[in-house]
């Protein structure tokens, strides 16, 4: 019979692939990796672990962790407002993606899509001014509520504070939010409900049993990655209130201009604090987005 | 268990007629098929016996009553979706027990039927599994046996094995029909498949353009259509146009030879007709021999081997002929054995047989789309 | 031959019904006007949140206390710091964005070519700077390139150390872009043909690759672009006036001005965020959420 040569005829393709120049080509990107990246991370990992003067080895930058010197005042702030903006962000971001995938309406979507994409983007130094301007003390929408009645800052609102901050984080997590989870209520079949309806359920036992196990994996994973968003966020903060609330972020910002509260040794600390938290949100999210994408893919 | 009535369902998309005047009666313990083209009403037809779309007139009636309003949830029919629509975070068990859940029966109840239902459906090992760690055609058994859990009064099959394999969709298709006839279940199928619709239905329900095309028994269907539509959808068919030559005698003529055609009777002299022959009814001529009716005469072009038959495409007429009036092609299947007579290039002279011949009325409709039948354009 | 033989026709028959059971599509779902109102009035309101602020940012930067004016934008537009720190953002961006699609695209196609083993840990990798936010990475980097680097390197007076740390930070939008539509494309199979007709690594790279990948590319260095162009952390803990940074300056002296400069800044990330839905969209693709550190 004829002879078999498909294995064979695979061969010199397999070995011509190996050496050669190739892995050169890799190099430029491996050093800017390397160097800034890798090793500025690294260089606050041995920092936050060593005594700024003498470079004794010390545990002393993490006495935060122990609430010593007010020093965990940066995470629990940081935690409050993120937590807050997180829920804000995630039950209005949901509302709005059920209303898109309920509305059936493809136009909408694809313009509610792209409004959602600046607005996430729209964070930052001009995010902050734009919110002086609606409700800071002589902002827009403050005049039109004290028309009707309503004074804001009467009853002790203020944009400088973490309740304020927090309204304006809402801002950019309301529509990142949108973005990350109308996909997964985009993916929830129709036949499921159909199945649910035929099987004799009521729609409420639906949702009960069904749709809201299926999208759970999603949705935490989705407040995760908001979580993160607003814990790292520096610039809206600093734009608003010039460092006076003391954020995570903020406060190493503080180390970096060189303010005597932190040494720079407790400054690698709460940087390493920051990527600890971060890590976390981003892993949790990856795990269980994997999980979600075994449940919703077609 | 149940009769299933369903009396001239309509239903419009916008000014696009889905479904027209839609009335079939499905008896206890029937078993039948919805088949057609995308597009042709069959899965809108299911769907509103299902209750998921409401007809904009016509009534669906199940064992005397009407319940055309009911909504889904209430009515009691089972359903296995096209893409099985399986809970994914629900084990096979728990979703062959939701809708026992559903109807509140108590535990141990549940627990036996859903022990009974993987036993019958060979699920018992992959009870616990989640539907994506199941394979293709365990989904659909366990797609199967949460429908028919419930005990529901009618079975409802949306292309079930569209989404499995082709090797893996004959065994599941035998064994669908088997399932429905142990639990003795009314139950209607959607398909595009023909050989899904033929090999498992008690009546086949051929659908287009939202009518119902023609509504017979497998061997009705395929033997004899009544429709150009069903002959051309349902295998491969060879086409002649024919003209009646005499009503009382039964005889068509073709290239000025008359025979003998089942339906001729039918049909007013003069008028024309199509001639439908299966490839596996025509013979080849044996030489010397003296068919009764008439003979096509040709080279073969082409051989495709089917197992253990071989098709011939056969063009007709002598080379010269072609440039009269065009020329036809003709399939003929003869045994595989003896397919190393007729090579490619060979010439080759065709039988139609009289009793497998069959003529149909020509619909004005139907005229246009002649041309692009098996058998070619009909010059003259 | 004269036993019909139904199984071989019907198999026979199959492949004409194939083509049209294939496309089995859905018929068009059912409407109900009624239930239409509540998402209708809850996406109404979505859009009216996400544009108060910039009704509100118009309304005092384009206004005198009483009538509406042009002056705040054109006095901010014509400020020669303006023209500066828009100059300097824009010059960064580019270079950031020539350079991250030169050292991206060769190395995400080479990892997918022959280094798939090591795809894990370029995932990994490129994942970090969502790990490692701007302020950790401004820090570490004045750490090592500051006034006493342990390297003996000092570059926190050079804008190449702005561009490196740029080229990091916007790592996980140009990677993820780039290696998306290298899967989009069988790369390999690609390069293979393109191999077996006889044409030499770099030429398969050019003329197959990169055309195939080009609409990918092009979403890569937008995102690169305008991550860039709104980045503040980092050029304002080292010291640079790009385009937000002169925004925060020039807010305390100016507040008008500055917030009349906000609309210009809300422009640049709506005409970045459609270039990308157009390429996303002719790349078949959904838009590209991109997400610039706050």
């Amino acid at each position: 019979m004829a002879p078999s040569g498909p294995t064979t005829a695979a061969q010199p393709t397999a070995t011509r692939r190996r050496g050669g120049l190739a892995p050169l080509a890799l190099l430029p990107f491996a050093v800017l990796v390397l160097f800034f990246l890798v090793l500025p991370a690294l260089s606050l990992l041995w920092g936050s672990f060593h005594e700024g003067g003498s470079g004794a080895v010390t545990l002393a930058n993490y006495d935060y962790l122990s609430g010593a010197n007010k020093s965990l005042h940066p995470f629990v702030n940081s935690f409050v407002i993120s937590f807050l903006s997180m829920v804000s962000g995630g039950v209005l971001g949901l509302i709005i993606a059920q209303a898109l995938v309920s509305s059936k309406n493809r136009v909408l979507e694809q313009l509610t899509v792209t409004f959602s994409s600046v607005a996430a983007n729209f964070a930052g130094v001009p995010l902050a001014f734009a919110y002086v301007a609606m409700i800071g003390v002589n902002g827009l929408l403050t005049r039109f509520l004290i028309g009707l009645g309503v004074d804001l800052y009467g009853a002790g609102f203020s944009l400088y504070t973490l309740a304020g901050l927090t309204v304006v984080y809402t801002y950019f997590q309301v529509p990142l939010m949108v973005l990350l989870i109308l996909p997964a209520l985009q993916a929830m079949k129709r036949e499921w409900r159909e199945a649910s309806d035929n099987l004799g359920a009521s729609r409420w036992r639906y949702v009960r049993s069904v749709a809201i196990p299926v999208l759970t994996p999603s949705l935490i994973a989705s407040l995760l990655l908001l979580f993160a968003n607003s814990y790292g966020a520096y610039a809206t903060a600093y734009a608003l209130t010039t460092g006076f609330i003391s954020l995570v972020p903020i406060a190493i910002s503080n180390v970096i201009a060189g303010d005597v509260t932190f040494n720079p040794g407790q400054g690698d600390a709460l940087a390493m604090g920051l990527a600890v938290v971060m890590t976390i949100c981003v892993a949790g999210q990856a795990i269980l987005q994997r999980r979600a994408s075994r449940w919703l893919n077609r | 268990m149940a009769r299933l009535e369903l009396h001239g369902i309509t239903k419009r998309f916008g000014d696009q007629v889905a479904v027209q005047d839609f009335d079939l009666t499905v008896g206890d313990g029937e078993l039948v098929s919805f088949l057609g083209p995308s597009g042709c009403g069959k899965t809108t037809t299911l769907r509103i016996t299902a209750g998921f779309e409401f007809p904009d007139s016509g009534s669906i009636v199940v064992n005397g009553r009407d319940i055309t309003a009911l909504p889904a949830n209430q009515r009691g029919m089972g359903m296995v979706f096209q893409g099985y629509a399986l809970f994914p975070n629900m084990s096979a068990a728990d979703n062959i027990e939701y809708g026992l859940k559903v109807r509140k029966q108590p535990t141990q109840k549940r627990r036996q039927r859903v022990a009974e239902m993987l036993e019958l459906f060979g699920l018992s090992h992959v009870a616990k599994s989640y539907p994506s760690q199941l394979s293709g055609g365990q989904q659909q058994r366990t797609a199967f046996a949460r429908a028919v859990a419930v005990e529901p009064s009618v079975l409802l099959l949306d292309e079930p094995l569209s989404a499995v394999d082709a090797k893996v969709r004959e065994e599941l298709r035998t064994e669908i029909r088997r399932m429905q006839l142990r639990l003795g279940i009314t139950a209607i199928l959607v398909t595009h498949d023909q050989a899904e619709a033929l090999s498992i239905s008690d009546r086949v329900v051929v659908m287009s353009q939202g009518r119902i095309e023609e509504v017979g028994t497998p061997s009705q269907i395929y033997a004899e259509p009544r429709s150009e539509f069903t002959a051309s959808f349902i295998g491969a068919m060879n086409e002649f146009r024919v003209r009646i030559a005499s009503r009382s005698g039964g005889l068509v003529e073709r290239d000025g030879v008359q025979f003998e055609a089942t339906g001729a009777a039918d049909l007013p002299d003069g008028s024309d007709g199509l001639l439908l022959v299966r490839p596996e009814s025509l013979e080849p001529v044996e030489a010397g021999a003296a068919p009764v009716g008439p003979v096509i005469r040709g080279r073969v072009e082409v051989q495709t081997f089917l197992g253990s038959q071989t098709r011939l495409l056969v063009r007709e007429g002598s080379d010269l002929d072609t440039s009269v009036h065009g020329s036809r092609l003709v399939a003929v299947d003869v045994p595989s054995a003896a397919a190393g007579r007729w090579p490619p290039g060979a010439e080759i002279a065709i039988a139609i047989p009289i009793r497998a011949a069959r003529v149909i009325a020509v619909r004005a409709s139907d005229l246009r789309s002649t041309a692009a039948v098996v058998t070619g354009p009909q010059g003259r | 031959m004269t036993a019909p033989t139904p199984g071989v026709a019907i198999e026979a028959g199959h492949e004409a019904t194939q083509a049209i059971g294939a496309q089995n599509g859905r018929q068009a779902p059912r409407s109900r006007p009624g239930r239409s109102l509540l998402p209708a009035l809850i996406i109404v309101g979505a859009f009216l949140y996400y544009v108060l602020p910039l009704i509100a940012t118009a309304s005092f930067a384009l206004s005198d206390g009483r009538h509406f004016t042009l002056a705040p934008l054109t006095d901010a537009l014509g400020d020669p710091a303006f023209h500066d720190s828009i100059t300097l953002s824009a010059g960064i961006a580019v270079l950031t964005t020539i350079v991250s699609i030169l050292i991206v695209a060769p190395t995400s196609y080479l990892i997918v070519l022959r280094f798939r083993r090591i795809r894990t840990l370029m995932d990994f990798v490129t994942i970090l700077p969502f790990v490692i936010p701007p302020i950790i990475l401004t820090l570490g980097l004045r750490q090592v390139y500051g006034a006493d680097s342990p390297l003996g390197v000092d570059l926190v007076d050079s804008p190449l150390l702005l561009v490196a740390g740029y080229f990091v930070l916007s790592l996980p939008f140009t990677y993820r872009a780039v290696d998306n539509a290298m899967r989009a494309i069988d790369v390999v199979l690609l390069t293979e043909a393109s191999e077996s007709l006889g044409a030499g690594g770099l030429r398969t790279f050019r003329s197959v690759i990169l055309p195939g990948t080009l609409l990918g590319i092009i979403s890569a260095a937008l995102l690169c672009f305008t991550t860039v162009m709104g980045e503040f952390t980092l050029a304002s803990l080292l010291g640079y006036a790009t385009f937000p940074v002169f925004l925060n300056n020039v807010y305390a002296s100016a507040p008008r001005e500055a917030t009349s400069l906000v609309i210009v800044s809300f422009m640049i990330t709506w005409a970045g965020v459609l270039a990308l839905a157009v390429v996303g969209r002719r790349a078949g693709g959904g838009t590209t959420a991109l997400r610039r550190a706050a």
